[in-house]
Order: structure tokens, then sequence, then C-alpha cells
């Protein structure tokens, strides 16, 4: 082995606590900012993801970002309901391609029950893993993640409670229209994966005499326009039909998105910050080493080191120290990302790829930063008074 | 024969109040110099402008080792001639304490190249002549004053060089130490070695005056 490789090994056992201190900062601080800049990235095309295919969602006349939140993503709750008869009228307009009328209002098992045809499975690019698709009404197709979190199988019943969400009640008077499970969806990565389908008439049957409509209704309708001019114009179409509002789920989104950006960029400032934090505390641990170090690298200098080789010990081992903290960030953000698809959102695409370029990037911005943190250390190193350390006793 | 080592009006100025001048002299292969000379009186600083570790400033003298004039030289060509043509034992017996008593006698093998066996044999064969054989797998820090004296002298010998600086390489040291770097500094002159030593250590000069004879001359370290 290479005496410097040896020196920089004894070097870095010395004062373990020291530099494992400014190894931890340092994949704190890498972890950080990658990880937040991976999870904005992954957040993003998941939410690009799911809106795939929907250029416009119809919903009851409200919030355009609620009825966006709630038929795209299902995270809100519906401003109302549409005449089923407005969605037809859709549905004949020549600029539509396709419309999927649902309706909503029930949950199981923590999971959304939706009201469709099985042209929504469809959409979704879903395919049956087991059992079939649901043909009667209160049949119903689960998604994948549904049936794993609920432990849902072919033939098994279940009730439906009022309200969707966190808010949904235990028992919400369904208890007299029990699903069966018809069918598993294999997993998609989309939001499908946390759904229960089943025909509309399912809501309707369990709804019954509750929403006092004197016409069968839809809780939203997806729409895909035909074509760019299409999708100008069907928007002002749809908004002129009374107690229909339009949503285009690409704006709403970005519009959510912009909303939140001053977040990232105090969460980046922070992860900067300790990146910083990490290199200035490798400078302050090098420069403390190095004031006990002298005699040595001057009797390095005397045996005939050149600048070169003692500037290759100090780098080595700074660099060495920010390779150890990256790869623990490595590890750290592998962690992040097998919990956030096992627990936080699962079925969640995580492009491993994506996290290995902007760990790559970190990586090189880290090895920057220690480069630059390390010259003051070399600097002092190089002016040591190799005479003056070879002749005091 | 000519001279390995020249020394023609060489001066150093540390500052405006210090300046040390030193005597001319030429030093061939297989002879032994004793610079004399009392504390302070510029000994070492001479041994460190040899050893290319302070520069020569301008018009502050010339010396030519091995053919190659100081002078013309720059720090990175000055490093260069350590540890093949000039050995150096300092005056303080500074070693690697996270590395073996051998290890720390291969370094300036190590720095410049990859150690071979030959490098490996010989020292372990300059331990074993300087009587410190049983060290070599001790860290520095096990071993007594003399001892590290004396692996001090076989680091400085261990690349062959065609000159040896060896600063005040007895001080302090017990009699069996100054035996032992006494006969090695013999062994090394008879060999062919020219060396350069800078002591006032009355033991020392008995030794050294015994083996070597007609080999060693005596000069103090100022004009």
């Amino acid at each position: 082995m290479s005496v410097i490789v040896r020196l920089i090994a004894n070097f870095l056992r010395e004062r373990p606590w020291q530099f494992a201190l400014a190894v931890t900062l340092c994949a704190l601080g890498l972890a950080s900012a990658v990880g937040i800049v991976w999870l904005q990235s992954v957040l993003e095309s998941h939410a690009r993801r799911q809106a795939e295919g929907i250029d416009i969602v119809v919903g009851a006349k409200g919030s355009a970002l609620q009825n966006v939140l709630t038929a795209v993503y299902y995270l809100d709750v519906p401003n109302g309901n549409i005449r089923l008869s407005d969605v037809e009228k859709l549905r004949s307009h020549p600029q539509v391609a396709q419309v999927i009328p649902l309706a909503m209002g029930d949950s199981a098992a923590g999971a959304r029950i939706v009201g469709a045809g099985n042209e929504f499975v469809d959409f979704y690019g879903a395919t049956v893993a087991s059992g079939a698709l649901p043909s009667a009404p209160l049949e119903a197709v689960i998604g994948a993640s549904v049936a794993t979190r609920a432990k849902l199988k072919i033939g098994d019943q279940f009730v439906g409670a009022h309200g969707m969400g966190d808010g949904a009640e235990e028992v919400g008077g369904h208890e007299s229209y029990p699903y069966v499970v018809t069918g598993i969806l294999k997993p998609t990565g989309r939001v499908i994966d946390q759904l229960v389908v089943t025909p509309m008439q399912s809501v309707w049957l369990v709804h019954e005499g509750h929403t006092g409509a004197t016409e069968p209704e839809a809780t939203f309708a997806l729409v895909k326009a035909r074509g760019p001019v299409a999708m100008a114009t069907l928007p002002r179409f749809i908004n002129s039909i009374d107690g229909l509002q339009a949503a285009v789920p690409a704006m709403e989104s970005a519009r959510l998105l912009t909303s939140f950006d001053w977040v990232a960029v105090v969460v980046k400032a922070f992860a900067a910050i300790l990146i910083f934090a990490a290199m200035a505390s490798l400078l302050g641990a090098l420069l403390q080493a190095l004031a006990r170090r002298e005699p040595e690298i001057a009797l390095l200098r005397a045996m005939g080191a050149s600048r070169l080789r003692i500037a290759s010990l100090v780098f080595g081992e700074s660099l060495l120290l920010v390779l150890v903290g990256a790869l623990l960030a490595g590890c750290l953000l592998a962690a992040g990302a097998w919990a956030m698809t096992t627990f936080v959102l699962p079925g969640i695409g995580i492009d491993a790829t994506d996290g290995i370029l902007l760990w790559l990037a970190g990586l090189t911005v880290a090895l920057l930063l220690a480069f630059v943190a390390t010259i003051p250390v070399l600097w002092r190193s190089f002016s040591i008074d190799v005479a003056a350390q070879m002749s005091s006793r | 024969m000519a001279a390995l080592l020249t020394v023609d009006n060489l001066s150093h100025r540390y500052n405006a109040q210090v300046s040390l001048s030193f005597a001319s002299f030429a030093v061939t292969s297989g002879e032994l110099l004793l610079v004399r000379g009392p504390s302070g009186c510029g000994k070492s600083t001479l041994l460190h402008l040899l050893g290319g570790v302070i520069p020569i400033g301008s018009n502050a003298g010339a010396a030519v080792i091995d053919g190659q004039a100081l002078t013309a030289l720059t720090g990175a060509e000055r490093d260069a001639l350590r540890p093949f043509v000039v050995g150096w034992m300092p005056q303080r017996h500074s070693m690697i304490n996270s590395i073996s008593v051998l290890d720390n006698v291969l370094l300036p093998v190590a720095l410049a190249r990859k150690v071979m066996a030959a490098d490996r044999a010989r020292a372990v064969d300059l331990l074993r002549a300087l009587d410190i054989e049983v060290l070599a797998t001790r860290r520095p820090a096990e071993i007594s004053v003399g001892q590290s004296a004396r692996v001090n002298l076989a680091r400085a010998l261990v690349t062959q060089p065609k000159l040896l600086l060896a600063d005040e390489p007895t001080a302090a040291l017990d009699a069996e130490s100054v035996v032992a770097v006494a006969s090695q500094l013999s062994a090394y002159v008879h060999g062919g070695g020219c060396a350069l030593v800078a002591s006032h250590d009355a033991r020392l000069r008995e030794r050294l005056l015994a083996a070597l004879g007609t080999r060693m001359s005596e000069r103090d370290a100022s004009q």
C-alpha cells in the first residue's frame, strides 16, 4: 500500500469522532439537498403521470383546483354533482374524443369507491391480475394497493362508508348494500391502484333517495379533447352549460406547484447551509489536525516529498471524507426512496436513474466545495518551516 | 578526485540583525568533514542550505553538490536532490508515529518510488549494523532517544546517498549510541560516501578520528 494512503488511513483513525462529525454533516447536507430536488422531481412527474390523458375535468361549479384534486388525484372532496344528461351533451360534441363519467361519495378501507364503466379501468391502462371486471351493480374491482392494504380477495364482501378520505364515517348506513370483490387489478403506478371501481349504478343504488336528485347524476366527467384547438375552445363551451365547470389539470397542477415554490426555495437554502456547514466543519477538522501534524509534514518534506505529494496527502484526506459522506448520503437517499414507496406513497414511480444522476451532481458539487475548503489547509501545509521543525528538539 | 561538495563564500541572512557567513570548503567522496562550533554559530543553517530546505539567497555565495549548483535549482529541483543525492539526518530525530520503525527507515524510498525487496533488505542491514534490528516492527513511541537517533541515521543512509548531512547526530545520546552512530558513519565513508557532520560532541569526534584518520577533516562552521 502506498505510504500516502497509509498516512491518510492513520490520520483518519487518529481522531475518529471529529471526522465522523464532518462526514455526518456532509452526508446530511448532501442527502437533504439531493433528496429535496429528487423529491420535487418525483412528485412533479408523479402528478403529471396521474393526469396523463385527462385534458379537462368537468365538475360542479366551484373551485377548479378542488375539482382537479378530487377527480385526478383523489385528495379532496367534490364541489357537488353534475347531471348525466349534461355529460351526454359533451359526449356528442365533435371536439370531444372521450368522456368518462364518474360517481363518487363513499369509501371503503381507506380507498375511494369510484362508480364508472370499465372504460375507466382501460383508461388507466390497468389489467386484471385475478378475477374479472364487474358486470353488475355492487360488484367491484380493486386496485393492487387496496388489495394489499385491506387484505381483500376475490369473493370478499365489504361495505362502503359515507364520505371520502380521513373524514369517512365508519358506518354510513350502507350496510344493506355490501359490495363483492370480483377482480383485483395489476399495479400500474397510477392512482387507480388506490381505488375501488364499481359500475355507476352501484353508487346510485347505494345513495338512492339520499341526494334528492330528479335525474341520474355523476360527480365528474374526465374529458379527452380532439387536439389542441379543442383544448382551447372546449372549456368555454363546458362553462357555458349551466352547472358545469371545466378545469384543466395541467394548468391547475402548475398553479398549485408554483404556489409552493417558496417552500422548495427555503428547503433548498437550508440544504445549502447544511452543505456549507459540513465543509466548514471539514475545514476546521483539517486545520486542527494539520496544526498537530506540522512535524510529520515537515519530515515528509525533509525526506524529499514534493509539494505535489503533500497536496495529494491533504486533498486525499479531505476528498476521502467527502466520498464517505457522499456514500452515506446515497444510503440515506436509498432508504428514503424505499420508505416513500413503501409507506408514504405506495405505487409512486421513482426513477432510480434520476436519483443517481442527482446524487452524482451533488457529489461533484461537494467535491468542488471540499477542494475549495482544503485550499487554506494546503496553503498552511506549504508554508511549514521545514528547517525550524527539523531543528527544534 | 573532483570534490562532491563545494561551498564558496556562503552566507545567510535571517533578518537585519542576524546574518551568518560560512567558511569555504570542498569535500570529496570517501571523506568526512566535521563542522564544529558552539551552539548558534550556524552549523544547522549550513546543513539546511546544503540540504535545500532553505534557499540560498542571491549574492549569498555558492554551493555545488555532485556538479549541480544549488543557486541554479528551483525549489522542486532542490527537493528532488533528497534523498538519493543528499541523505539528511536532521537534528530533531522525528519519525512518523503511526508506522513501524522499519517503515520509517524506508520512508524516503517510499516517497520517491515503489519499495523493492532490495530496499527492504538494505534497511534491515542498516538496522542490524546499528544494533537495533529488533526494533524493526516497533512503533517510534516505543523506542528510546538513542535508538531514535540510530533509526534516523539508517533512514538517511537507506537510499545510499552520495552526500550525507548529519546535524548533531549524537547530541544527548548515551555512549553506546555514540559508538553505533560513529561506527556507521565511518562505514559509510569507507564505502565511498561523502559526509558533512555538524557536531560539537567530543566523543563522536574521537571515535571518527580513530576510525577514519586522514579521511576526516575538521572546520569551524563560520568564517
